[in-house]
């Protein structure tokens, strides 16, 4: 009864045959196992989708053969390809059918479920297709609303029948297939960008070339520039007078040496080429590896400073403010250092006196405030009343502030011992026709200088109250004198009063006898002595004179040291 | 008698050059119970006395009279006698090797001499 030619269409498709049918009952566990099957490999595997599909499409409708078709267009020619296989059919993978002359058509066309029945009396090209097809199930494959294929199970046994269970397990897995294709379509759109990605990645390329070209010709020229650079930089180096500039190896043996290293450090080219140049170092900083801590700073971090004393040929130092440069070779290979360095001893010594007197004055003010603190403590023990206590304080104070004067002078001049005696004087309102005054010009230091002055002024101030200047005969001589006592020059300063009657010391110790009979020992090393005779006071200053004139220059020695 | 005083017992040497100064300390060390030794105004006389003297500890005086000077320093700290700084120095001026001394600063301030002599025992 296989008549190929003549079959009507209701002959063939026979898709309402499947309600009539004796229906098995569902098998939802096989469905279900096959779906999770087929999840699975979407996970894992997308194209393998397809080809698990017919599978389980297979397996699921008890069918010999399964299998998906998809719709191709080659310009305008549409055909259904065999894009995956499973059974009997399986040797056909890969073949294709018309799309209007085939059962795909026709379930593409309806958009719905198919069951034909001989198809081949229907649609020829099936002709020559082994194994025979005797019942096909087919169900519409769809990717987002439109068919784009089908999913088929096909029976080679002449009595074989698909039924309703079948039709709906086929339409459950055609619902999976859309999303399988679904997957396999987003497989192909990264692999075709994987594709475009190597295009671009070989348009890249290109692109870098030419550039790497076009830096290859920016180096050329940098080249060209960079050896007149260094024609030029040579000149410099060479002619550098003030600069020493030298290079070593990367254990600090000189390898080149400029004429300005030679003004600065007195070796010539010939005499160090060769040589550690540690030996520019003080012993100090050989000692604790300051030259290799300086080189491997610079290996470190391209540079090191290099600040610090430094050794001449003829054994003095040399202030150098420096930096020593890592050189290394066009692959990064340290290949030793460039040291470059100005002599700045000058300066530095500049510095320092900067940095001492600084110091130096800081001290100076404090001290002053605590004398001054120590000074107004001891009026006050000396005072019977407030008034007396102010004047007597303002008058201490500012004899010491004049004394101020003489310790800033320049170093060196002498004190005008002359000088002070009468700004004392003056300061208490003393008449001059009464005082004899008489001595050479000598070179105090500092403290000697204020702490005659502290005496003068406590001496002319008792004059006025009780002494020379306050009784009409009374006279006051004045003379200093410098002896030779052996090593050291001493001067010896006598203040006598004359012609002053009734005159008694109170026996309580003042501030100018502590001065003159205790101060003097303790800070200038001599004596002092302060007595009432008959006609008035007689006062004996007498001390080494020593050192330096002005604290201009105190201290620049200790300072030195201690730096 | 100088029991329960802060520095009862204490023998202390005094390093000032500047005569108020140095008798204003050694007031208020001996009222502070101290043994006072000194005070010396120069290097040569302190050292003399940091060697031949039993010490319990130092007050002394960076400058005395031409610039800082640690000879003093040099010879207590070889001996071990602790010992405080008075000065009015900045801290730059003294060498590393005394940086951890204690440093009072001038005009001192005599309760604060005393609390950290005392702790000089």
């Amino acid at each position: 009864m296989t008549d190929d030619t003549a079959s009507s269409l209701e002959d063939v498709v026979i898709t309402g045959d499947l309600a009539k049918r004796p229906g098995r009952a569902p098998c939802y566990e096989g469905e279900s196992g096959a779906l999770a099957e087929i999840a699975e490999a979407m996970a894992n595997a997308p194209e393998t989708v397809l080809q698990q599909l017919a599978e389980k499409a297979m397996k699921l409708t008890r069918s010999e053969s399964a299998g998906i078709s998809l719709l191709e267009d080659h310009g305008g020619i549409r055909n259904f390809r065999w894009v995956a296989t499973a059974g009997a059919f399986a040797q056909n993978l890969g073949g294709t059918m018309p799309r209007d002359a085939s059962p795909c058509g026709m379930v593409v066309d309806r958009n719905d479920l198919l069951l034909v029945r001989d198809p081949v009396r229907l649609f020829p090209a099936l002709k020559g297709c082994d194994p025979h097809v005797h019942e096909a199930l087919l169900a519409p494959l769809s990717i987002e609303g439109e068919t784009v294929g089908t999913v088929w199970a096909l029976k080679h046994c002449p009595e074989g029948r698909f039924d309703a269970e079948d039709a709906r397990l086929l339409q459950s897995l055609a619902r999976f297939a859309s999303a399988g294709a679904r997957a396999v379509e987003a497989r192909r759109a990264t692999e075709a960008l994987r594709d475009e990605k190597a295009a671009g990645q070989a348009r890249a390329d290109a692109r870098l070339t030419a550039e790497l070209e076009g830096a290859r010709t920016l180096i050329e020229k940098g080249r060209d520039f960079a050896r007149e650079s260094e024609e030029r930089l040579r000149l410099i180096v060479e002619n550098a007078q003030d600069y020493a500039i030298f290079t070593t190896d990367c254990d600090g043996i000189v390898t080149d040496w400029r004429v300005g290293a030679e003004a600065v450090f007195g070796y010539s080219r010939e005499e160090i080429t060769g040589q550690s140049c540690n030996i520019l170092f003080v012993p100090e900083d050989r000692e604790i590896q300051e030259p290799e801590k300086e080189r491997s700073t610079a290996a470190e971090q391209g540079k090191a400073t290099d600040i610090r004393w430094h050794l001449r040929k003829d054994g003095s130092r040399v202030f150098i403010d420096g930096v020593s440069t890592a050189l290394r070779d066009p692959n990064g290979r340290l290949v030793g250092f460039l040291k470059i360095g100005q002599d700045v001893t000058e300066r530095h010594a500049a510095d320092e006196r900067q940095r001492l007197l600084l110091a130096e004055l800081q001290h100076r003010v404090r001290n002053i405030l605590a004398m001054i603190r120590s000074v107004a403590r001891r009026t006050a023990e000396t005072s019977d009343t407030v008034r007396e206590y102010a004047q007597h304080l303002e008058g201490r104070i500012n004899a010491m502030a004049r004394t101020q004067a003489i310790l800033s002078r320049e170093p060196g001049s002498p004190v005008d011992l002359q000088g002070i005696v009468q700004s004392e004087l003056l300061s208490v309102v003393a008449q001059e026709d009464k005082v004899w005054c008489e001595g050479p010009a000598v070179c105090l230091e500092p403290k000697a200088a204020e702490i005659l002055t502290l005496a003068i002024h406590e001496l002319a101030t008792n004059a006025v109250k009780y002494g020379a200047f306050s009784q009409p005969a009374g006279q006051l001589e004045i003379r200093w004198e410098v002896e030779d006592r052996g090593a050291e020059s001493w001067l010896v300063f006598t203040w006598e009063e004359a012609r002053v009657e009734g005159v008694a010391l109170d026996g309580r110790e003042g501030f100018g006898t502590e001065l003159i009979t205790r101060r003097v020992p303790y800070e200038l090393g001599g004596s002092g002595t302060y007595e009432l005779r008959r006609g008035g006071i007689r006062t004996v200053i007498e001390f080494p004179l020593r050192g330096g004139g002005s604290i201009l220059e105190t201290g620049a020695q200790g300072l030195g040291a201690a730096a | 008698m100088k029991q329960g005083m802060p520095l009862a017992g204490m023998r202390i040497l005094v390093v000032e050059d500047d005569y108020y100064l140095a008798t204003d300390e050694l007031q208020m060390l001996q009222s502070a119970g101290a043994d006072v030794v000194g005070p010396f105004g120069n290097a040569e006389d302190a050292c003399r006395a940091v060697i031949s003297d039993e010490l319990d500890c130092a007050l002394v005086d960076i400058n005395l009279g031409s610039g800082p000077c640690f000879a003093v320093a040099r010879e207590l700290r070889e001996r071990g006698i602790p010992f405080l700084f008075t000065t009015g120095y900045e801290a730059t001026v003294i060498p590393e090797e005394f940086q951890d001394v204690e440093r009072i600063e001038k005009p001192t301030n005599a309760r604060a001499i005393v609390s950290a002599l005392s702790q000089m025992r």
